[in-house]
């Protein structure tokens, strides 16, 4: 009779317990399922707004898909990436198969020709639509200097690398830096066409000549210059986006305010 | 007893590693499994907005070593009371201008004479500086510009000092690509191994 008492007891207790546990499991429950509505609602009202949102470009990607882009100097492509038949096709002028990059400045000496101080070297560069939509642009220039173990020399001045840049009112200027400079293309290069030009010269500063010590030994002048032996280096990046919905396009892929700059 | 044995059951339940163990785990696992649901919900949303808008992209570059450095020698043969002075390029690699000018105390008299035999000649220019005309490529000696020294009789022909100095400066082009001295040109010495 006691051990049935117990039982009870315990059974009571047990009961008891396990009323409190249901009920924190029906709280815990209650509030998963409301945090689950509440993401999912979120989620929901995020998928509406990108469905919305990306319509238009899956109506794009149906009717004119076919991007791209080249870069050309002095009237020959130097490097293009087209997208056709559901691939990207890439072009370079580079002797290396596997370059996804061209090669700038290959002409500008002739044979056995030594760079001149001063000198000016034709370096005419556009670009190209070479896609089927029409796009946006942008280029982005950098000039720096390397040693002959293709360090970069960070205390050579990158402004003696002097392009001359052309038609200003075409290509507006964006944030740069020393070794770099952003240019944007004002309004739309439609499909198949060439942008004005943004570049028509190179030349080396003769201020690279101005930093040198002079060593007299005996009958002979020594002249070494701080210049001597480095590189010069020209890089050139094209950036090409479409024109639907441009702004939201440009800022996504550029992170800049095309309507600031003035180049819608 | 029915009540009792159902208790009890739900007690050994509760106590028994595959029980409420279980139950907890089952719990655990949907909350798993809604939070993997959202986070692929938010990922897709993320996926589609960096595939939104067609954009390509292409790039090119080059390259050109630039080669300065010279390195000249003036030679100074003397005979009958004139330097016979030429100076040579031994760079070789770059071609440079070069002038010379002589430094002496009165009351020596210097005449000049371009006697040739270069491919440019001499002539007097600023500061009295001697320039040789044209390029003075790697390896090339100027002609000869004769230095006669005029001693006054009384003076001890033994006894005089007469400098010649030389400079060259680097080759440098107009906007036109005509190649020009800049004499003008002034060095700042730097550090070798500061670059």
């Amino acid at each position: 009779m006691m051990k049935k008492r117990n039982d009870v007891t315990d059974g009571l207790l047990l009961r008891g317990g396990g009323g409190i546990r249901k009920r924190r499991n029906g709280i815990t429950y209650g509030l998963l399922i409301l945090s689950g509505i509440l993401l999912l609602g979120s989620a929901v009202g995020s998928t509406r707004a990108a469905l919305t949102y990306y319509s238009e470009n899956y109506t794009a990607e149906i009717t004119i898909s076919q991007i791209g882009v080249s870069l050309m100097e002095n009237g020959t492509v130097v490097s293009s990436r087209d997208y056709d038949n559901d691939k990207w096709n890439v072009s370079t002028n580079s002797k290396s198969s596997t370059s996804t990059s061209g090669t700038l400045l290959a002409n500008m000496l002739k044979k056995d020709e030594k760079l001149s101080l001063n000198k000016k070297y034709d370096e005419v560069l556009k670009v190209k639509n070479s896609g089927s939509i029409d796009e946006y642009v942008r280029v982005r220039i950098y000039r720096y200097w390397m040693d002959e173990n293709g360090k970069k020399i960070t205390t050579l001045t990158p402004e003696l690398i002097d392009l001359n840049l052309v038609n200003t009112g075409q290509w507006v200027k964006g944030e740069g830096t020393r070794e770099c400079t952003e240019l944007y293309y004002k309004g739309i290069l439609t499909a198949g066409s060439e942008s004005a030009a943004f570049a028509d010269t190179i030349r080396i500063d003769g201020q690279v000549a101005t930093e040198a010590t002079v060593e007299t030994n005996g009958d002979v002048i020594t002249t070494t210059y701080k210049y001597d032996g480095a590189i010069f280096h020209l890089d050139v990046e094209v950036d090409a986006v479409q024109t639907h919905n441009a702004r939201d396009a440009i800022r996504s892929a550029w992170g800049v305010d095309a309507a600031a700059l003035g180049i819608l | 007893m029915k009540i009792m044995k159902k208790y009890t059951r739900r007690a050994s339940c509760n106590t028994c590693p595959g029980g409420s163990g279980r139950l907890h785990l089952e719990g655990v696992g949907k909350v798993m499994l809604m939070s993997a649901a959202a986070l692929g919900m938010t990922a897709a949303l993320t996926i589609q907005s960096s595939m939104a808008f067609f954009t390509t992209y292409v790039s090119g570059g080059g390259s050109h070593p630039v080669t300065l450095g010279a390195q000249t020698e003036i030679h100074e043969d003397v005979s009958d009371m004139t330097k016979h002075i030429v100076i040579r390029n031994i760079s070789e690699t770059n071609g440079c201008y070069v002038r010379v000018k002589a430094f002496y105390a009165e009351p020596f008299e210097i005449t000049y004479t371009d006697v040739g035999g270069g491919s440019g000649s001499w002539s007097l220019g600023e500061n009295d500086f001697w320039y040789y005309s044209g390029i003075l490529a790697p390896g090339e000696t100027t002609g000869a510009l004769d230095a006669k020294i005029e001693v006054p009789g009384d003076y001890d022909k033994d006894s005089f000092n007469v400098v010649v100095i030389q400079e060259c400066t680097p080759v440098l082009y107009d906007e036109n690509g005509s190649p020009y001295a800049d004499w003008s040109m002034k060095y700042s010495d730097y550090e070798e191994g500061a670059r």
